[in-house]
């Protein structure tokens, strides 16, 4: 008998005994050896219904969605209406302060004290000002860069090589009257909310953005 | 002394380019330097090249006789307060990300303002400055 062999059957016995002894005890250590072996297992996933297209909207869901996939997370993103815009081979994605009531208007360059103002500048002046939100917009995206903040683009690219999948909604491609081939050739499915509930059901987390 | 302008790391190609000032002060190196790349998961997606003290990071390429080129992705326990150095704070814990080539970035700008190494990297070219 080899030596592996008695340490099995020693094993065994050893194992029987203690299993005579205190029947409860020893099912209640096998099961939690059981359970800590299954959730050590089982790879978190998430899922998030993404409906918004303006540039301040879009970070959520790529910041989250890329930050899963860091952690080794399974992610699936599931674009709906404007949220589809997000899918497009040329994004052109913008912001407005009307109704953004919570938007600080700061200005991205000058000196430190000039940065911090707040302008709060009324919705009747910003509606009358051609070109207003096209400014804000670039005012925007020059914060977001000064503070070395991954662009929209770069996270849609790093949430991609990061095994994230990208399922756009069907209906919503034929009702505005989008053409596929407008958008990037990475989207994974086109599917109705009908095939992707199922997903959202077994997903640990479920996000509507 | 010249930069390699495509290099590979684990693979994936990345495509430098690099500012005059730092092609004058690459031409003055008399020492080794290690430049990284470290992409930081957080409230925000954040990048910013540095200059790091020598250092085995796993993903980590000789750009030339004297310039090396790491990439390390992060993500912190908790947000990092805002103009810190996450890693010299204390209540900041910064963790290492598995799998880190799978973010390895399409490309990188090398500068060199005001005496010090830095610069930028992304993830198409098109979002490129």
């Amino acid at each position: 008998m080899s030596e592996s062999t008695i340490a099995e059957v020693h094993g065994e016995t050893l194992m029987a005994a203690s299993m005579q002894k205190d029947p409860d005890a020893w099912f209640e250590r096998k099961f939690k050896e059981h359970m800590e072996k299954h959730e050590q297992s089982i790879i978190p996933s998430l899922s998030i219904v993404v409906t918004k297209g303006s540039l301040d909207w879009a970070y959520p869901p790529f910041i989250l969605a890329s930050s899963a996939a860091a952690l080794g997370w399974e992610v699936d993103l599931f674009f709906t209406f404007y949220g589809l815009s997000l899918l497009k081979k040329d994004l052109d994605l913008s912001i407005t302060p009307m109704g953004n009531t919570a938007m600080p208007m700061k200005m991205p360059f000058g000196p430190n004290w000039f940065q911090n103002i707040n302008w709060n500048i009324p919705n009747a002046l910003s509606t009358n000002i051609p070109g207003f939100d096209k400014m804000a917009t670039s005012l925007m995206q020059k914060t977001i860069s000064n503070n070395g903040v991954a662009s929209i683009e770069e996270l849609r690219e790093l949430s991609i090589e990061a095994g994230v999948k990208m399922i756009a909604c069907q209906m919503t491609v034929e009702l505005f009257g989008w053409d596929r081939a407008d958008f990037i050739p990475e989207v994974d499915d086109w599917v109705g909310a009908a095939s992707f509930l199922p997903t959202a059901k077994d997903s640990d987390v479920t996000l509507f953005i | 002394m010249s930069i390699n302008h495509i290099i590979a790391m684990q693979g994936k190609d990345i495509t430098i380019d690099c500012s005059k000032s730092a092609k004058q002060e690459f031409s003055r190196l008399n020492s080794p330097v290690y430049l990284q790349m470290e992409l930081l998961f957080s409230c925000m997606v954040t990048k910013r090249v540095v200059q790091v003290s020598e250092k085995h990071c796993s993903l980590q390429v000789q750009l030339n006789n004297s310039v090396f080129l790491s990439f390390r992705p992060i993500r912190t326990n908790v947000c990092a307060p805002h103009g810190v150095d996450i890693h010299e704070h204390d209540e900041v814990e910064v963790i290492d990300i598995e799998e880190p080539e799978r973010f390895i970035p399409d490309w990188l700008y090398i500068d060199y303002c005001k005496n010090v190494w830095c610069g930028e990297f992304g993830y198409s070219r098109k979002s490129k400055k």
